[in-house]
């Protein structure tokens, strides 16, 4: 049952799952791979049934979609940020739709003493992802917040639904294409 | 007390001289009012916790008569300590307007000053006196319970100039509740 | 944003009860707001609703430099600003690949757990004014002001302190504060016992939390919980040991565990932290008085503007609420593409919902009370 290093576990589940693989960009001193969205679920159970990765660390999203957009800021960008390199162009904006979500994921196995960190690309037009509830409940408020933050949907949560911005705030913060609109408490 | 500080103003006016009974009245009543400002038991943030300690063993503010309510019914100071969030603003000036009059408020630390480091945040208030008048701003982050002390005797100093003819005690404004009706 | 529009989403039978509770409520801790529904005195739903102190950190982390974002990280967990700036630090040195010298990863250790001394000492007042004995905050606040004078010693600052840098600290320890720090950890562990004496084994606050809130192992491994509120059931995880960075490995101490992970546990555990805390500091002070430790303070060769090179990092601690993490990608430009926050109030939290139906709307204050929750942490 219990395999003695994450090798084991990677070359194990490749035989099951052919698309996941070590992803090309580590996250710094821990095994990284990537796994499709479509197969991120059942990989997850897997590890926890099989492999003893029964902790959910963390689960968070990252908005590849190119350079901040200041519109998303109630100022000016940050000169201290932006005005040491001239060429970067605060507000250029990629194409809308252009990019990808990433959602990554931080397992822990505790038979192991070994952390584990999966990474899914989410299409950016229309996110979707199968919801981690089912194995882990820890996932329920991360995936909420990931959901009121980024606006990926999480097929399968039971209670998906903001939970850190008030309802006048309209859009998902944390997407890098964001524009705050003036609400009643902006003067 | 209340049909004291409402009544008596009208019918000492009429009677010639009878202002300087006035200014007595407003001498005891403000000695009253600023040696006991009661705050309400509410942090919002950093500053909440300076608070604390302002309350709490080496600085002990029961010496300045402050000793907090944990309801606003009880309470004439809402010591806004910390910052204000958009979600967060509705139910302050709900809470702003369950405390009687004459009610005052301070806006402890930068945030509540102007929204502090999170000045271009998406979801901060930039500042305690968008939503409701401000009496003492507090500057710091967070500001030193010594420096809540000084902004304490600001406002009894405040308090010590008050005067019933005027209104009811509140500063000009106050009486509508929240600046704007939000 | 009326309140009763979001709470009241089904009708209430006929026997229920509806009941409030937040967000100012002199017990949260701050601005958390929970919405009980109740049968008579038993809750049969309760739903935290959090984000009230939601300020977008993490938008604004893509809006500053590196070292601008070290400020920011104060203001999140603000009980113990040491373990964010730490957890902040120890990412971003990861993502650049800065070794760290000696001297300073001791004064970090030390520091961090100086802070978590000050933090369970807060946890400590404020926990017995919530179950109704006021005389602990008094007392805990005695002993913390000694801490924050040792801080301001240090940094100048009592509460957001600043005080770590990317590749180091930002001062040496100054003069007579070792001895100074000495004077505090002989000095405590008297202290402790007489917290003990005063709350810990007092049989009325234990008769009202050594029954309730009772989470089983297999609960907190699945709801991801950690720090003292995991470890009151048993499971020994700590950071620190699981996997450790600022030399904690060169220290010796023990992970205090629980037995029943009951509300009781729960305040226990912190209690004999902070005894464990004090042996760690002593052992930090007699590393750094050693002749042969060389004196840098801050690695060499950090740049004064900090472009990390593509790439993504992920540090995390134990701070004193929980297993801390910050998640950092890098573009290769002056601030980070994106900074995430694992912050443990927010996950331990959510348990919440599952352990408050079946307790006493009386049994709530205590429960929620022994987790230590911060909210500025919570909606980062």
């Amino acid at each position: 049952m219990t395999h003695h290093t994450v090798e084991d576990v990677f070359a194990k589940l490749q035989k099951i799952f052919p698309d996941i693989k070590e992803s090309e960009e580590k996250i710094k001193n821990y095994p990284t791979w990537s796994v499709s969205s479509g197969s991120l679920f059942k990989i997850c159970e897997t590890l926890k049934k099989e492999s003893g990765f029964e902790y959910l660390d963390m689960v968070t999203a990252v908005d590849r979609h190119g350079k901040v957009n200041s519109a998303g800021y109630l100022t000016e960008p940050n000169p201290c940020v932006y005005s040491q390199n001239p060429s970067v162009v605060p507000s250029q904006s990629p194409a809308p739709g252009a990019g990808f979500f990433e959602i990554i994921i931080i397992l822990t196995s505790f038979s192991m003493n070994q952390k584990l960190i999966l990474v899914s690309r989410v299409d950016r037009t229309n996110p979707e992802a199968e919801s981690l509830y089912p194995l882990f409940k820890s996932a329920d408020w991360q995936e909420r917040e990931v959901f009121d933050l980024f606006g990926i949907k999480f097929t399968g949560h039971p209670n998906l639904k903001k939970i850190l911005t008030p309802d006048f705030i309209k859009g998902h913060p944390l997407r890098k294409d964001y524009v705050h609109k003036k609400d009643k408490f902006d003067y | 007390m209340g049909i004291i500080l409402e009544k008596t103003p009208i019918i000492l006016n009429k009677i010639p001289g009878g202002t300087i009974a006035l200014t007595t009245a407003d001498f005891f009543i403000n000695w009253a009012r600023k040696s006991s400002i009661w705050p309400l038991t509410f942090g919002l943030a950093c500053c909440a916790i300076e608070m604390m300690a302002a309350y709490a063993t080496r600085f002990d503010f029961d010496r300045f008569g402050v000793f907090p309510r944990p309801t606003p019914r009880q309470a004439d100071l809402m010591l806004v300590a910390g910052t204000v969030v958009k979600k967060m603003a509705s139910p302050l000036i709900r809470i702003y307007r369950q405390m009687p009059e004459p009610k005052f408020v301070i806006a402890m630390g930068s945030c509540a000053d102007c929204g502090g480091p999170f000045y271009d945040s998406y979801s901060v208030v930039k500042g305690v006196d968008k939503i409701m008048p401000v009496d003492v701003y507090l500057a710091g982050c967070p500001p030193r319970p010594e420096a809540l002390m000084y902004a304490v005797q600001k406002l009894q100093e405040k308090i010590g100039k008050m005067e019933i003819k005027e209104n009811s005690g509140a500063t000009a404004g106050q009486e509508s509740g929240a600046r704007r009706e939000l | 944003m009326p309140i009763e529009e979001k709470t009241f989403e089904k009708p209430l039978e006929l026997d229920q009860m509806f009941v409030n509770m937040g967000p100012q409520h002199p017990s949260t801790h701050g601005v958390l707001r929970i919405a009980l529904h109740m049968e008579g005195e038993v809750i049969t739903k309760a739903e935290p609703d959090v984000g009230y102190l939601h300020r977008g950190i993490e938008k604004l982390f893509e809006n500053r430099t590196y070292t601008q974002g070290l400020v920011l990280t104060d203001r999140l967990d603000y009980l113990s600003s040491m373990h964010n700036n730490l957890a902040y630090c120890i990412a971003v040195e990861k993502l650049m690949g800065i070794e760290v010298p000696a001297r300073a990863q001791y004064i970090r250790a030390l520091v961090s757990e100086l802070n978590r001394i000050a933090s369970h000492l807060i946890f400590f007042g404020t926990y017995g004014v919530d179950i109704g004995a006021f005389t602990p905050f008094l007392h805990a606040f005695r002993e913390r002001e000694m801490i924050m004078d040792l801080f301001e010693m240090l940094c100048g600052a009592r509460l957001l302190y600043t005080y770590m840098r990317i590749g180091g600290v930002a001062k040496n320890l100054p003069e007579d504060w070792t001895a100074k720090c000495r004077e505090f950890t002989g000095f405590f562990p008297k202290r402790l016992k007489e917290y003990d004496a005063l709350l810990s084994f007092n049989p009325i606050f234990m008769d009202r939390t050594a029954n309730i809130g009772i989470i089983s192992k297999e609960e907190a491994l699945d709801w991801g919980l950690s720090g003292p509120v995991l470890r009151a059931t048993g499971v020994n995880y700590d950071v620190r040991k699981f996997e450790p960075y600022s030399f904690y490995d060169k220290l010796e101490f023990e992970i205090p565990l629980g037995q029943t992970g009951s509300t009781w546990d729960r305040y226990y555990c912190r209690m004999r932290e902070m005894a464990q805390s004090a042996g760690i500091i002593d052992q930090c002070l007699e590393a750094l008085s050693k002749q042969d430790m060389p004196p840098d303070i801050i690695a060499k060769g950090v740049p004064k503007i900090l472009k990390p090179l593509k790439g993504q990092a992920y540090g995390h601690i134990e701070a004193s609420r929980g297993d801390l993490g910050f998640y950092a990608v890098s573009e290769g430009e002056f601030s980070p593409y994106r900074m995430h926050i694992k912050a443990p109030t927010f996950i331990n939290t959510a348990i919440l919902q599952k352990i408050l139906v079946g307790a006493k709307i009386a049994d709530v204050v205590a429960i929620l009370g022994s987790f230590d929750i911060v909210l500025g942490e919570m909606d980062r």
